[in-house]
């Protein structure tokens, strides 16, 4: 599956996003799930999204810890978008899922990224008929230990963090869950980075992103083997 | 004065700078003209420096005109202001008199005789036909009054003529008064106190329905609406409601209303409803209630603004208004002051244009801790790459690290040190941990050694 584009969240629906594997301590300790969601990588497959339609409507971000670093996203689109979007602490489960729900709901929206812990299965539903209420997309950012609750979600994706070759941030995404797909026996899996000059989400090319030195040596290694047929 | 020589008549030294603002000055005379009014009904601003009250017909009930005059003045000083007055006929005479002349009062028909000892300034004439009358060295009306009526015009511009005629008479001049603004308020008041709650919901709804005409009236949309229900036997109680942006919709604002309402404590019964509008914002005639929204109109942008803010205050309403913000970047390169974060309730800044670098994405992570968290760090040469952390008791082997990037306090705050400006200088490294994320450390240079902190993550 690796040469395949990364398919685009869809809109008028709910879609969740486990940060955190076992794999990566900095996010499985108690602490860090709690706070280091996928928030840079779904705020930018939500952009992603939203700017392939027309009008410009507006991004929600509900919870304390779904606060990106604004300085990271200085330019382009995604900072007007940012410089426009409104950022919801509520004080209690309640209120945040009242929160979730009015803001999906609202036609104006244009994605809700919300903190996703705690979400059961009867509220998962209410927000994925919200969503289609408001074609708005809504992405829930939830902690690995809750991939084994129910949802009503169309999508699940599990996003960890991947070596890298160069000093560029790549990302492991899997998508665990499809509504509409086959149950999976294997999920499908892509590795992406992210493009500074678009703003995008790129899935790794094995022949375009390969690291330089690997190109020069394998060029090497033809010259020498032509080197060696004339001789 | 300058400021050099301010400083040096100051017995400490320091003389403070405050920038001037024309902007508040105008609004201060502005709210002097309002206070005058308890003199006369129509006061006017005369910026830069001037007060106009139209006094006829009012200066017997102070007690004749220099009892009023006097009246005017004690009532600036004790608001801390210094004052000259005058009065006279014409706007223009009270105003040369009021700055240049001997006699402050001018009786009608003298105008003539006050104004002519007055230097040419007093006729408050334009730059050139100023200069005109300074190369001639007519300095006083009394020299221009000698020279032809009929050649002025033509010699030194045609206001000349006209402040003449304004100041003797001849001409009328206009002045335009200030409004003081009726507050936009309606209230019920009950024959006796009720605890039905129908009955205060029903009150509500109609004082809330008595505020659209006064708001459409004036073209604005309330932004903060003040409910006051007065209770027998216990203190009022109010209900604040703040608005993301001006409406003068009734259903939505009793949409607002309505979840408040129910938690009010309504105690032995209520005896009224009272509202006021505190706040108010610019609001277009438009229609006031949509009807049934038809295809097209759903794909209007600026109706999906209306609904968003209409979801907006429901959510302020419910969570309270510090729990909604905004944020938006500050030019500061010290990473936890390049955010602010602001309040929903303000308008939204139309966006700057962006910098054309080529980049959507800065090279920082996407994450920012809320404080920088301590890390212990080895690095197999003194200030070599980082080859292991500890951070919350967990281990990490550092698999790449590029930097340092030095990041300083910001230069424009100038030499000077102040707790909310200073920063230590910190390296910044990117590095990997062998699991694969990326953490964005920094070191600092402290009197007990170096100290490294995590700040960010590539989330």
């Amino acid at each position: 599956m690796g040469g395949s584009d990364l398919p685009p969240l869809g809109s008028g629906a709910l879609h969740e996003l486990f940060a955190a594997s076992q794999r990566d301590p900095v996010s499985a300790s108690p602490r860090g799930s709690e706070r280091f969601s996928a928030i840079g990588l779904s705020l930018l497959l939500a952009a992603q999204t939203a700017h392939s339609r027309s009008r410009a409507r507006r991004f929600v971000f509900v919870g304390s810890h779904t606060l990106p670093y604004l300085s990271a996203f200085e330019c382009g689109p995604i900072s007007s978008l940012l410089a426009r979007a409104v950022f919801i602490n509520p004080a209690t489960a309640g209120d945040r899922a009242f929160v979730i729900d009015a803001a999906l709901r609202c036609p104006g929206t244009g994605a809700v990224i919300a903190d996703g812990r705690g979400i059961e299965m009867s509220l998962s539903r209410r927000f994925q008929l919200a969503a289609g209420t408001g074609n708005s997309i809504g992405v829930l950012l939830r902690s690995h230990d809750e991939l084994s609750e129910l949802s009503a979600a169309a999508t699940r994706w599990r996003v960890s963090p991947a070596l890298s070759p160069d000093d560029e941030p790549r990302w492991d995404v899997e998508l665990l869950r499809c509504k509409g797909l086959r149950p999976m026996t294997d999920a499908r899996r892509w590795t992406v980075r992210l493009d500074h000059e678009t703003g995008d989400v790129r899935v790794v090319a094995d022949t375009s992103d390969r690291p330089r030195a690997a190109v020069r040596s394998t060029g090497q290694t033809a010259e020498q083997s032509g080197e060696r047929w004339t001789a | 004065m300058a400021l050099a020589e301010a400083g040096a008549i100051l017995p400490r030294g320091n003389a403070r700078v405050i920038d001037h603002t024309p902007r508040r000055d105008r609004a201060a005379l502005r709210r002097l003209a309002e206070r005058m009014q308890r003199f006369t009904p129509i006061t006017a601003v005369d910026e830069p420096d001037g007060l106009l009250l139209d006094i006829r017909g009012c200066a017997h009930l102070f007690g004749g005109e220099h009892a009023l005059r006097r009246r005017v003045i004690e009532s600036l000083r004790t608001l801390g202001v210094s004052a000259r007055a005058a009065i006279a006929s014409t706007v223009g005479c009270a105003w040369a008199v009021s700055r240049y002349g001997e006699d402050p009062i001018v009786s009608e028909g003298c105008e003539r005789t006050a104004m002519e000892p007055l230097p040419i300034e007093a006729l408050q004439l334009s730059e050139e036909s100023g200069l005109g009358l300074m190369e001639l060295s007519v300095e006083r009306i009394g020299q221009l009054l000698e020279l032809p009526r009929s050649a002025l015009p033509a010699r030194f511009g045609a206001d000349v003529l006209c402040r003449l005629d304004e100041a003797f008479g001849g001409a009328v001049e206009f002045i335009e008064p200030v409004t003081i603004e009726t507050p936009i308020e309606a209230q019920c008041v009950f024959e006796g106190p009720t605890t039905r709650v129908d009955a205060v919901e029903l009150a509500t709804r109609q004082v809330i329905g008595k505020l659209v005409p006064l708001l459409l009236a004036r073209e604005c949309g309330l932004t903060r609406l003040e409910l006051v229900y007065a209770r027998s036997d216990l203190p009022p109680e109010l209900i604040l409601i703040p608005l993301t942006r001006p409406s003068r919709d009734p259903k939505h604002v009793w949409s607002l209303v309505r979840p408040r309402l129910e938690r009010i404590n309504l105690g032995f019964g209520v005896c009224g409803v009272s509202a006021s509008v505190t706040r108010v914002g610019l609001l277009r005639h438009e229609q006031v209630s949509m009807p049934e929204m038809s295809a097209e109109d759903a794909s209007n942008n600026a109706h999906d603004e209306v609904i968003f803010s209409e979801m907006l205050d429901a959510i302020v309403n419910r969570c309270g208004p510090e729990r909604v913000r905004r944020f938006e970047c500050v030019d500061s390169h010290v990473p936890e002051r390049s955010v602010r974060s602001c309040s929903v309730l303000d308008p939204v800044p139309t966006p700057a244009p962006s910098p054309t670098t080529g980049h959507t994405l800065n090279d920082r992570p996407t994450l920012l801790l809320d404080r920088p968290e301590t890390i212990q760090v080895i690095a197999l040469t003194p200030d070599g790459p980082v080859s292991r952390l500890t951070w919350n008791g967990e281990e990490f082997a550092i698999v790449r690290c590029v930097g340092p990037e030095r990041i300083e306090r910001e230069w424009w705050f100038g030499r000077e040190q102040t707790p909310t400006t200073a920063v230590d200088p910190r390296d910044y490294f990117k590095v990997q941990t062998e699991h694969g994320r990326w953490l964005w450390l920094f070191r600092r240079h402290t009197s007990q050694g170096v100290c490294w902190f995590v700040h960010g993550v590539w989330a």
